[in-house]
């Protein structure tokens, strides 16, 4: 009986299709949004913790700026100096510490030429923190030695960093570049981490970016911290954190174990995904609406219908369950093609994300994300149906007779 | 006050009186009781339909308008009946009552000896499935649906399965004459084609009573006529008991038994001519 039913709504939707084609169209946005919405968002998540798990859990980084506004610390002028740094090193539970330089300036190569995020470094700690404790390898040469001309290059940076539409050159070892003026010789390329920030960046010693950029003070964009092994990295904080506030005589920088900063991206992500899946929901009640709206519409139309259909036999709830499944129907069709949509909006941002060296970063996609889409567009649809075949289902026969 | 039930007469006095079934009857005439006593026991054994005391009042803002008035009214099996009257005489009301589609202010229906005025709406449903079919003058077909599917949709509310429902609508639209059309949409199909799908919609759960509500009102009259020998054939060859309300003395030419509404009450012959001759 449930199946005829099913065919006689699914026969009254066919028949009006522009209208229920329309209305479609309203739930096929909200799911589709919903969907991409918690595919990437889930995927952003599982790209963060990846990095976080190559991060390390005992390593720690030490920023300018307050912790709870981080931003300001970067833009405002606020920078750490070497003496910070040795108050660290000298913290008890502190493995490593070494100062890291972060500017940005252009490299050349060939004929063209790139800004590019630069690090200064000092060779012989960041080799052993970033090979032994952040999973960096290398795909070719070695590490870069203190006072050298000497440069290390993320991958991309080597592959496609100069390259514009197959014009232009890949880099390769032992080959040169220019910075301000002196000529560097590339000594080693990083493999690939899958992301943007580092696989497009180049890696000097510091002495050597303080003399490029003629800086006289002893700037540091931020210290990099390895604890020592068995000690509480959130104690080793804590007491970093007390050493510099004495030492700086202010509180004017953070202290972030990798677990806080997993903490932090994981709050800006959720924070991000609330209001896209606002917006998409949003999308959604007013696409139910749509659904409201038409099914009244339909009693409306249909009242003489109704009324032929009570005369030869259906009782209120045969015509109730009509209608909304009617609503249903559209709300599952709605669903299916959202869902399609919104899988192919995700993975078209994950290739895009690919393209752009973010290789992290994948759509996240299983059968409960597709289980979840199209019972909830049906679910949509029933509750916005529930009224019209409520009212359907009421009519009295004689005045739906009449009805014309 | 009391009211005739041969000839449905307001009745001041009790003079005329019989009892039947352990219930009192009053009539007008000396007449009317000898026509009840004569037909009571045998007619009584197969009625399908009786009104007893049957009113029927609207309310349409403060104005109450009284459709029916006190009718008594019974149909047996196998009649072939046509129920005219001029329109406003409540006409509308009765079919609607017979058809178990609205109930009485007052008063009982009968069907099938069973007081429908007790049922609820989904119990009226399933007996108007089961034991009235329609046959309505705008044919009232479901368009979305093809010729078979119409007859076919009757038998769902019943709960029979479809190859029971299929085979059933297959035969009828053989009855009616339109096994090569069963997949036509009713837009597909000429008036009188509409009209005998209908006939069948209305015999798909094989139902005792007939109820065509101006059958051949919106067909020009060789067509009227061809599908008001469809229903004398039903009535003849099935025995099915025919109800034809309309306002065509041609086509109530076609009924055996004529039953006239005027203002609300039922007149049977001798006194519809009294009114009229006062």
């Amino acid at each position: 009986m449930i199946g005829d039913y099913f065919r006689l709504a699914v026969d009254s939707i066919r028949h009006r299709q522009l209208r229920s084609w329309l209305t479609i169209l309203g739930i096929v946005i909200g799911i589709s949004l919903v969907v991409t919405m918690i595919s990437l968002g889930e995927g952003m998540k599982g790209a963060v913790s990846q990095q976080l798990s190559r991060f390390g859990p005992d390593t720690l980084v030490v920023f300018p700026g307050k912790e709870a506004n981080l931003f300001s610390g970067f833009f405002g002028g606020l920078h750490l100096e070497d003496d910070d740094v040795d108050v660290v090193k000298n913290t008890k539970g502190v493995d490593i510490a070494f100062p890291v330089l972060i500017k940005t300036i252009r490299i050349e190569f060939g004929d063209k030429d790139k800004q590019t995020l630069l690090h200064g470094l000092p060779s012989k700690e960041s080799e052993k923190f970033l090979k032994d404790f952040q999973g960096w390898e290398l795909a070719d040469g070695r590490w870069f030695r203190d006072k050298s001309n000497e440069i290390v290059i993320g991958f991309k940076l080597a592959k496609e960093g100069f390259k514009e539409d197959d014009k232009g050159k890949e880099i390769r070892l032992n080959q040169k570049v220019e910075i301000d003026g002196e000529k560097f010789t590339v000594v080693g390329i990083i493999a690939s981490l899958g992301e943007r920030e580092h696989d497009f960046a180049g890696y000097i010693s510091l002495d050597k970016l303080r003399d490029i950029i003629g800086s006289s003070e002893k700037e540091v964009t931020n210290i990099d911290i390895k604890a020592a092994p068995g000690v509480d990295p959130n104690e080793v904080a804590e007491r970093i954190k007390k050493n510099l506030k004495r030492s700086r005589d202010a509180e004017d920088f953070a202290v972030l174990t990798s677990e806080r900063m997993g903490n932090i991206a994981g709050n800006i992500i959720a924070v991000i995904e609330v209001v896209l899946l606002g917006l998409a929901v949003i999308a959604l009640v007013v696409g139910g609406i749509g659904i409201m709206n038409t099914m009244y519409t339909g009693v409306l139309e249909r009242t003489k219908e109704i009324g032929v259909m009570k005369a030869i036999g259906a009782r209120n709830r045969d015509i109730g369950l009509i209608f909304l499944m009617e609503a249903g129907i559209i709300g599952l069709v709605g669903g299916s093609i959202g869902l399609a949509i919104g899988v192919s909006i995700a993975k078209i941002v994950e290739f895009i994300a690919h393209q752009n060296g973010l290789s992290l970063l994948s759509a996240y996609i299983n059968i409960w994300l597709i289980l979840f889409g199209l019972g909830f567009s049906f679910v949509i649809g029933c509750i916005a149906g529930i009224l019209p075949a409520m009212q359907a289902s009421k009519l009295k026969p004689v005045d739906a007779l009449r009805y014309e | 006050m009391f009211i005739d039930s041969v000839c449905g007469m307001e009745i001041k006095n009790k003079k005329f009186h019989s009892s039947h079934d352990k219930r009192n009857y009053y009539f007008c005439s000396t007449k009317c009781k000898l026509k009840f006593e004569k037909e009571s026991v045998r007619s009584r054994e197969k009625v399908v339909i009786e009104f007893y005391n049957v009113w029927k009042v609207y309310e349409l803002g403060n104005a109450r308008i009284t459709a029916v008035k006190g009718a008594n009214l019974e149909i047996s099996k196998g009649e072939f009946l046509s129920i005219q009257g001029p329109s406003g005489s409540g006409k509308s009301t009765f079919l609607h009552l017979i058809g178990c589609l609205d109930l009485p202010t007052k008063g009982s229906i009968f069907l099938d000896r069973k007081d429908i005025s007790m049922l609820s709406e989904s119990e009226l449903a399933q007996i108007r499935g089961r034991k009235i079919g329609f046959v309505f003058q705008q044919f009232n077909l479901i368009n979305t649906l093809n010729a078979l599917e119409n007859v076919m949709l009757p038998m769902i509310f019943q709960g029979k399965v479809i190859e029971e429902r299929r085979k059933r609508a297959v035969e009828l639209l053989d009855v009616v004459g339109l096994k090569d059309r069963m997949y036509h949409k009713p837009k597909e199909l000429s008036g009188g084609q509409m009209q005998r799908v209908a006939i069948a919609r209305a015999l798909a759960n094989d139902p005792d009573v007939i109820l065509a509500d101006e059958p051949t009102g919106n067909l020009d009259s060789s067509t009227g006529h061809s599908v008001m020998n469809v229903l004398v054939n039903l009535n003849k060859k099935f025995g099915k008991t025919i109800i034809v309300v309309t306002h065509d003395p041609y086509i109530a030419k076609y009924a055996k038994r004529k039953v006239n509404i005027l203002d609300g009450q039922i007149a049977h012959d001798h006194q519809f001519m009294k009114r009229f001759i006062w």
